[in-house]
C-alpha cells in the first residue's frame, strides 16, 4: 500500500514499539505478569477452598467481582458508543482516539465476565446455562446480551484495524520479524486498497457503528435489569436501565481520557493527541456528569421521600459516616462535582486537570458501583438471623483483592500488548482527508 | 494369717480412722469459729460450692393419646416434649416404653423411638385388652431414662368400642353411614356421641361434616361431590370419634372413588414469566433482536470474506 506523506509519518512514530520491546516495557510487562501470577494464586485458593475464602456469605452474595464486573462493562462504552457516533457523525477529531477507544471496549468487555464466572459457586454448572436457559431470566439476557456485544465489539475494531495491518505488511521502513509481517498479512485480508475493497470496508465499518451504539444501550440496561427487576430496596428502580447506560458512558469517557494521557506522554504524541482532544472530550464528560448527578439525584431523593421503611434503612446507611457515609460522598464529589467543576472553569480547563479529575471519576465510579451491590444486599427484607459479623457485614478478603488486581493488571497487560502489535493512532484513517484533499 | 498381722491392720484401721476424725473435727472447728465470726472467705467458700452444682437435668413430659381404630386395634401414640433452654421442645430420637396397664402388673407391649414431630407411635390389638370391673382398659407410655433426660410418664383409661363406616351411593349424592357400639358381648348402640369425618389431603385432614349418633348407634352423613381425588378419583375419608369423656377417640377409614379425578401429570404449560416456556411477545422480541444484530455480523463477515477477490 503506497503511504502519503502524514501516513508515513505517523508509521515512523511507532516504528520502534513495533519493531522491538524496550527495556522499560519489559519491566512494566514483567511487573503486570508478577501481579497476574499472584492473582492466579488467589483464583488456586478459592477454587480449593471455595467461596469461603471470600467475604461472600448468605446475604452478600455479590460483593467486590460483581462490582468489577459492571465496572468493566461499563469503561467498555468507551470505544462503542463515542467511537460509534463520532464515526456516525464524521467527526474529525476523532480519528486520534477513535483506536485507544475501541481498544479499551474489546479488553474490558473481555475481562468483565471473568469476574462473573470468579462469583460463580458452582462453575461446573457452567453450560447448564446453555443447557437449559429460560428466556424470562435476566442473567440469560445478560449473557446473551454480552456476548454479542463482544462479538461486535472484536469484529468492530478489527474493521477499523485491517487497512492498518495492510500497511504495517507492505511498508518496507518497518524492521519486522517475518513471522510479524505474516501475521499482519493474514489480519489484513489480502486489503490493498483498491476501490472496491474500501468500499467494503467502509460499508461494514458504518453497519457497525450503527449496530454498535443500540448493541451497547442493551447491554447496560439488560445488566441493569439483573438488579432492577429484584423488588430489593435500591435496586427496584425503573430509572435503573438509563442510570446504568449513563454511568458506562461516563465512566468509559473517563477512562479514555486518562488512557489518552498516558499514550500521549509514553509515545510523545502531542501532535496527534492535542490539548483540543481533551477539552471536547472535557465538554462531553461536563454533559454526561451532569446528566448521571440529575439520575443521582432524582434516584436517591425518590427513597428518601417515600419513606419505605427498606429505601429509608438503605439510604440511612448511605448518608450515615459510621456506615458507607464516606464512600457515598466521595462517589460524588470526585464522581460528579470535581469533574463538572474542572471542566466548566476555563482556567481549569487543561488537559492535566481534566485527567486528574477523569481519573478520580474512574475511582468514584468503581466506588459506586460497590456502593450499589453490597449495601443492598446487606439490607435483605427479612432480617438477618446469623447474627456473626462475617454473615451481617460483608468484607473483602485479600482473594477477592488480589484478582480484582489482577482483573486491572491483565487489562493493562492486554493494553500494552496490543499497543506493542499495533498503533495506537490509526495510521490509515488519518491520511484520509490528505488524500481527499 | 499370723496374728501379728491382724494386729498391724487393725492398728492400721485405727490409724486411719483417727486421721479422718481429726480432719473433721478441725474442719467442723474452723467452719463454726468461722461462721461466729463471720468469716467470708469460709462464706464464699460455701457459695462456691452451691455454684458448681450440676445443671438440672430436664424431664421428659409424655402426652399419651389412644385412639380405637376400626380393624380392632389401638394406636397409640406418645408425644415427648421437655422445657430446654426456657421453651418448651419436642424431641426426635427419644425411646418410649408402651405398656398395658393392668390392675396388678403392667405388661410391656412394646418400644419405639420418637420421630421428627416428638411422636413414638405403636399398634396393638385390641383383644388383648381386658377391661377391668368398671369395664376400663388402661395405657401408659414412659419415656427410656437418659442421662440428660429424666424419664416422664403418661397413662390413660378407656371403654372400648367400635366405630365402622359404609358408603352409601346415591343418585344425586353420596353419603356415609356410621355406627357407634360399644365393646361389650352385645356390641350395645352408643347414642347420642358426635361423629366427624373427614377427607386426607396432601398435609393434613379436611373436615367434610359432622353428625351425632341415633339411638341405634349411627349417623348419617352426606359426602360433598365436588372434591379433587387422585388420578381415579380415590379419596380417603376418615370418620373420627373425638376425646370423647368414655370413650376416648376412635376412627374407621375407608378408600371411595367419589373424587374429581385429577392427574398428577402436568398438562400443557401455560407461557409465562415463572413457567418453563417464556411469553410469547418476549420470545419473539428476543428472536428479533438477535436476528437483526447477527444478521449484520453475518453480513460484515460476508464482506469480509469477499474483500481477497475484489479487483480494481
Amino acid at each position: 500500500m503506497k503511504l502519503n506523506k502524514s501516513q508515513t509519518e505517523a508509521l515512523a512514530r511507532f516504528a520502534p514499539s513495533l519493531e522491538s520491546m524496550s527495556t522499560r516495557l519489559r519491566v512494566w510487562v514483567y511487573f503486570l505478569l508478577v501481579i497476574m501470577a499472584f492473582a492466579g494464586y488467589a483464583l488456586y485458593i478459592q477454587e480449593s477452598q471455595g467461596h469461603i475464602a471470600t467475604g461472600m456469605r448468605d446475604h452478600v452474595v455479590w460483593g467486590l467481582y460483581i462490582a468489577n464486573f459492571i465496572f468493566f462493562i461499563g469503561i467498555s462504552y468507551a470505544g462503542a458508543v463515542i467511537s460509534g457516533i463520532l464515526h456516525l457523525l464524521h467527526v474529525e477529531w476523532r480519528k486520534p482516539i477513535i483506536r485507544i477507544a475501541e481498544l479499551i471496549t474489546v479488553i474490558a468487555t473481555l475481562i468483565g465476565p471473568v469476574f462473573i464466572l470468579l462469583c460463580m459457586g458452582r462453575l461446573d454448572r457452567l453450560h447448564h446455562l446453555v443447557m437449559y436457559p429460560r428466556l424470562q431470566s435476566p442473567i440469560i439476557w445478560d449473557v446473551l446480551a454480552i456476548s454479542t456485544y463482544l462479538f461486535g465489539s472484536i469484529l468492530f475494531l478489527y474493521l477499523a484495524c485491517i487497512k492498518d495491518f495492510a500497511i504495517y505488511r507492505d511498508s518496507k521502513d518497518l524492521k519486522l520479524p517475518n513471522w510479524q509481517r505474516k501475521m499482519y498479512s493474514v489480519l489484513s485480508l489480502g486489503y490493498r486498497n483498491l476501490k472496491g475493497q474500501d468500499k467494503d470496508v467502509s460499508t461494514s465499518m458504518n453497519l457497525m457503528a450503527v449496530i454498535i451504539i443500540p448493541l451497547a444501550i442493551v447491554v447496560h440496561s439488560v445488566l441493569s435489569w439483573i438488579f432492577g427487576m429484584t423488588l430489593r430496596p435500591g435496586w427496584h428502580s425503573t430509572i435503573f436501565g438509563p442510570y446504568f447506560v449513563l454511568a458506562a458512558i461516563y465512566s468509559g469517557t473517563g477512562v479514555l481520557i486518562v488512557a489518552m494521557w498516558i499514550f500521549r506522554r509514553i509515545y510523545k504524541l502531542h501532535d496527534y493527541i492535542q490539548d483540543k482532544h481533551f477539552v471536547n472530550l472535557g465538554y462531553i464528560l461536563l454533559v454526561l456528569a451532569s446528566a448521571y448527578s440529575y439520575f443521582t439525584f432524582s434516584e436517591y431523593l425518590t427513597d428518601w421521600y417515600g419513606g419505605e421503611e427498606w429505601n429509608a434503612r438503605l439510604v440511612e446507611k448511605m448518608f450515615s459516616l459510621h456506615e458507607y457515609g464516606w464512600w457515598f460522598l466521595f462517589a460524588n464529589v470526585a464522581g460528579t462535582i470535581i469533574p463538572i467543576i474542572v471542566v466548566a472553569i476555563p482556567a481549569l480547563r487543561k488537559p492535566g486537570f481534566i485527567t486528574l479529575a477523569s481519573a478520580g471519576m474512574v475511582m468514584a465510579m468503581w466506588v459506586k458501583r460497590y456502593l450499589i451491590v453490597v449495601p443492598t444486599l446487606e439490607t435483605p427484607l427479612l432480617p438477618i438471623q446469623d447474627t456473626r459479623m462475617e454473615v451481617v457485614k460483608y468484607a473483602p478478603t485479600w482473594v477477592e483483592w488480589a484478582l480484582t488486581f489482577g482483573g486491572i493488571a491483565t487489562f493493562l497487560f492486554l493494553f500494552t500488548m496490543a499497543a506493542k502489535y499495533m498503533t495506537i493512532i490509526s495510521v490509515s484513517e488519518y491520511g484520509e482527508e490528505e488524500e481527499s484533499r | 494369717m499370723t496374728f501379728q498381722k491382724i494386729i498391724n491392720r487393725h492398728t492400721f484401721r485405727a490409724k486411719n480412722l483417727a486421721l479422718v476424725l481429726m480432719l473433721w473435727a478441725a474442719a467442723s472447728t474452723n467452719i463454726l469459729v468461722a461462721q461466729e465470726a463471720g468469716d467470708s472467705t469460709a462464706t464464699e467458700a460455701i457459695e462456691v460450692t452451691e455454684e458448681v452444682e450440676a445443671p438440672e437435668t430436664p424431664t421428659a413430659r409424655v402426652s399419651l393419646v389412644c385412639t380405637q381404630t376400626h380393624d380392632d386395634s389401638i394406636l397409640l401414640e406418645a408425644m415427648v416434649k421437655a422445657r430446654i433452654d426456657g421453651t418448651l421442645q419436642t424431641l426426635r430420637g427419644i425411646n418410649v416404653l408402651f405398656y398395658r396397664v393392668g390392675a396388678d402388673t403392667s405388661i410391656l407391649l412394646g418400644k419405639a423411638a420418637t420421630n421428627n414431630r416428638g411422636v413414638a407411635t405403636l399398634k396393638t390389638p385390641s383383644a388383648a385388652a381386658t377391661p377391668d370391673e368398671e369395664g376400663l382398659v388402661a395405657y401408659a407410655a414412659k419415656s427410656e431414662p437418659m442421662t440428660s433426660l429424666e424419664k416422664g410418664e403418661d397413662k390413660i383409661g378407656f371403654k372400648k368400642a367400635k366405630l365402622t363406616m359404609k358408603p352409601m351411593s346415591g343418585d344425586s349424592a353420596n353419603e356415609v353411614t356410621m355406627l357407634l357400639v360399644a365393646g361389650d358381648k352385645d356390641a350395645t348402640p352408643l347414642a347420642e356421641v358426635d361423629v366427624v369425618l373427614y377427607v386426607k389431603r396432601l398435609f393434613s385432614y379436611l373436615k367434610v361434616g359432622e353428625g351425632t349418633t341415633d339411638e341405634r348407634g349411627e349417623a348419617v352423613i352426606a359426602f360433598p361431590a365436588d372434591l379433587p381425588g387422585d388420578a381415579a378419583g380415590n379419596l380417603t375419608i376418615v370418620a373420627r370419634v373425638e376425646e370423647h369423656k368414655e370413650y376416648g377417640n376412635l376412627s374407621a377409614t375407608m378408600q371411595q372413588s367419589w373424587g374429581i379425578p385429577v392427574s398428577d401429570v402436568p398438562g400443557k404449560t401455560e407461557r409465562a414469566l415463572w413457567s418453563t416456556a417464556p411469553p410469547l411477545w418476549m420470545l419473539i422480541t428476543f428472536i428479533v433482536l438477535m436476528t437483526t444484530v447477527w444478521g449484520h455480523f453475518i453480513v460484515i463477515i460476508y464482506e469480509l470474506f469477499r474483500l481477497k477477490h475484489e479487483t480494481e
